[in-house]
């Protein structure tokens, strides 16, 4: 027993189905139940070894939808460390930074071509050519079975996203909050009588939509399929990747669902198989789901929604045809299992009525405990629900105004700060504004997105550029978005840059964003 | 034809957000960043919605339409 309920059900499949595979890519990798299982025993006694690396210390897994991270991830809980995952999306600076906040530990590299090096800073390093020695060698039992496993208050995983200063920000899940998460999934999402599924997994591990498919996907023994970013690169080889994956379940962000449906043959011939849709991260417009209902008769389509720092969905519902017969906002869904979800007014901190908009706050065992090494932060966002309603447990404010109903379901308005969503990415503006005015070209810099039909399309920056940055225009463009490139994923990068010769501020003295606005949509 | 052309830039010129593509009409589009494929795609809709003209972003092969002229000259053909 490995003190964790999934990393348990997972190693129990290895004995039940030891042949089916767990999880596979479009690269041709697959890895079996049997052989993960053997694979992180073998690393998670390595992991265990103090002289390797310190005991109890996390660890970053680097790398994209290789079987590899999925068997540094189990060997990480097994040996009682947390693991921070770090996709290759992230350029060698962020990644440094993401390493430099964990301690400098031990960074592992699960790419063939060796690209975290260059992110690993001072942590020690482990290649894949060692990983693959490590995981292939056999463990005597004795060493296996002593090894520490985790448990429920432990960190499972370290999740870095958009800080407001430029600074990612971890946010700790424990080992209760992902089998909690996995329970809820089962009892409400998962059910038992059908048989093995094949996931459809698109996210990458650095962000928690990918959660559902992995904890989903491993729970029950089914086959996780992973859409690489080489395949993801053109809709011409995505679809002959979804034309031969099986796959029985769809998990994504719905704009990657909107660039799917504008080529006709994204359809029920395409993919016969499928009968799931679980869309989460961003907002669901009812056209989206009425085309893709069209297109797949029969298709159950979920919607989904929840912060990272609650473990990645904290509301769910399937849409129905009664909820697409308006063309009004559809639902969040219902609140998770075991959670409490409150809307509160966001100054007095006290509840509003059904059917009125507030700050949505979850209280219960799937919120983080805090964001790691930054207790200003977490004091911030944590234990911030009123006592009475929190009822003991660990509580987190969203940020997010919601409305519920009378009938339970939820609806998504907007944020009440500075974050947004785009494409399903989390970004923090506050973020992109301070790595823009660390370049010699920008003196003052201030990001806003620019929306269309109500969704939030794309970013633009308006920049006052520094005083040797002499040409305007996209020769400069061009020079900035190349300095910023190692800092910043490409989707923080904002598509276009507009120059001022002064900022316009509000009488606080910051950038005055209504007025930025405005520019935008004269 | 003058038409068509005017209304492909400022398609482009919506979708990228970037006025310069109106007098820069040969500068690749996707090497300069004005476009990504997720905008490629969403061009490839207002096309379609726009003229008529059908061109499936499966068969979509970047280096024929990485410029304004080459866009200008893919829709007018098929008109």
């Amino acid at each position: 027993m490995t003190g964790s309920e999934l990393v348990d059900a997972i190693d129990a499949q290895a004995l039940q189905n030891p042949d089916r595979v767990a999880f596979c890519n479009s690269r041709g990798e697959q890895i079996t139940y049997a052989e993960l299982r053997a694979r992180s025993n073998a690393l998670a006694c390595w992991l265990a070894d103090s002289t390797h690396v310190d005991s109890g210390v996390p660890v970053v897994i680097y790398g994209h939808k290789s079987p590899y991270m999925l068997v540094s991830m189990l060997a990480c809980a097994k040996s009682g460390h947390a693991y921070a995952p770090v996709d290759t999306v992230y350029p060698p600076e962020r990644v440094a930074r993401i390493v430099a906040q964990t301690g400098n530990t031990l960074l592992i590299d699960t790419t063939a071509s060796g690209s975290g090096k260059s992110g690993a800073g001072d942590a020690r390093l482990l290649s894949i050519a060692e990983l693959t020695e490590i995981c292939t060698s056999t463990p005597c039992e004795d060493e296996v079975a002593a090894l520490p496993g985790t448990d429920a208050t432990r960190t499972f995983y370290i999740l870095f996203t958009s800080g407001s200063t430029g600074d990612p920000k971890g946010v700790e899940i424990t080992t209760e909050c992902v089998d909690e998460f996995s329970r809820w999934m089962m009892s409400d999402y998962v059910f038992e009588e059908d048989g093995p599924r094949i996931w459809f997994n698109r996210t990458p591990y650095s962000f928690d939509v990918s959660i559902t498919d992995l904890v989903c996907g491993t729970t029950r023994g089914d086959t996780t399929f992973a859409l690489e970013k080489e395949a993801d690169a053109s809709l011409g080889t995505t679809f002959e990747v979804l034309a031969t994956c099986d796959a029985t379940d769809w998990v994504s962000t719905p704009s990657f669902v909107e660039q799917c449906l504008a080529d006709d043959k994204y359809n029920a011939t395409l993919m016969p198989h499928l009968k799931r849709m679980l869309l989460a991260g961003e907002t669901l417009r009812p056209a989206t789901v009425r085309e893709v209902k069209r297109r797949f008769p029969g298709l159950h389509v979920y919607n989904g929604y929840g912060p990272t720092e609650s473990t990645d969905l904290i509301t769910l519902c399937e849409i129905t045809d009664e909820m697409l017969a308006d063309d009004v906002a559809l639902p969040i869904g219902y609140a998770k299992k075991w959670s409490d979800l409150v809307v509160l007014d966001p100054e007095t901190l006290e509840e509003v009525p059904d059917g009125k908009p507030g700050e949505l706050f979850v209280a219960g065992n799937t919120v983080a405990k805090g964001y790691y090494g930054r207790p200003d932060l977490t004091e911030v966002a944590f234990g911030r629900c009123p006592e009475h309603l929190a009822r003991g447990r660990r509580s987190y404010r969203t940020g997010d105004e919601v409305t519920r109903e009378a009938d339970g379901l939820y609806y998504f308005h907007g944020r009440l700060d500075l974050q947004i969503k785009l494409h399903g990415y989390r970004i923090e503006l506050g973020d992109i504004e301070a790595t823009l005015c660390a370049t010699p070209l920008v003196h003052m810099a201030c990001v806003l997105p620019v929306r269309r039909g109500g969704a939030i399309h794309h970013l633009t920056a308006f920049v006052v550029p520094a005083g040797d940055a002499a040409e305007r225009g996209l020769r400069l463009t061009r020079q900035i978005k190349a300095q910023v490139r190692d800092m910043l994923p490409s989707y923080m990068i904002p598509r276009t840059f507009k120059y001022l010769d002064e900022m316009p501020l509000n009488s606080n003295g910051k950038a005055d964003r209504k007025a930025l606005a405005d520019l935008i949509d004269a | 034809m003058a038409d068509i052309a005017e209304q492909i830039v400022d398609l482009v010129v919506e979708i990228s957000g970037e006025d310069e593509v109106a007098d820069e009409r040969d500068i690749d589009l996707f090497e300069e960043e004005i476009l990504d494929s997720m905008a490629a795609i969403e061009l490839l809709v207002a096309i379609k919605d726009e003229f008529g003209v059908s061109i499936a972003p499966t068969e979509l092969d970047r280096s024929e339409m990485n410029t304004v002229n080459k866009i200008i000259a893919r829709v007018s053909e098929r008109l």
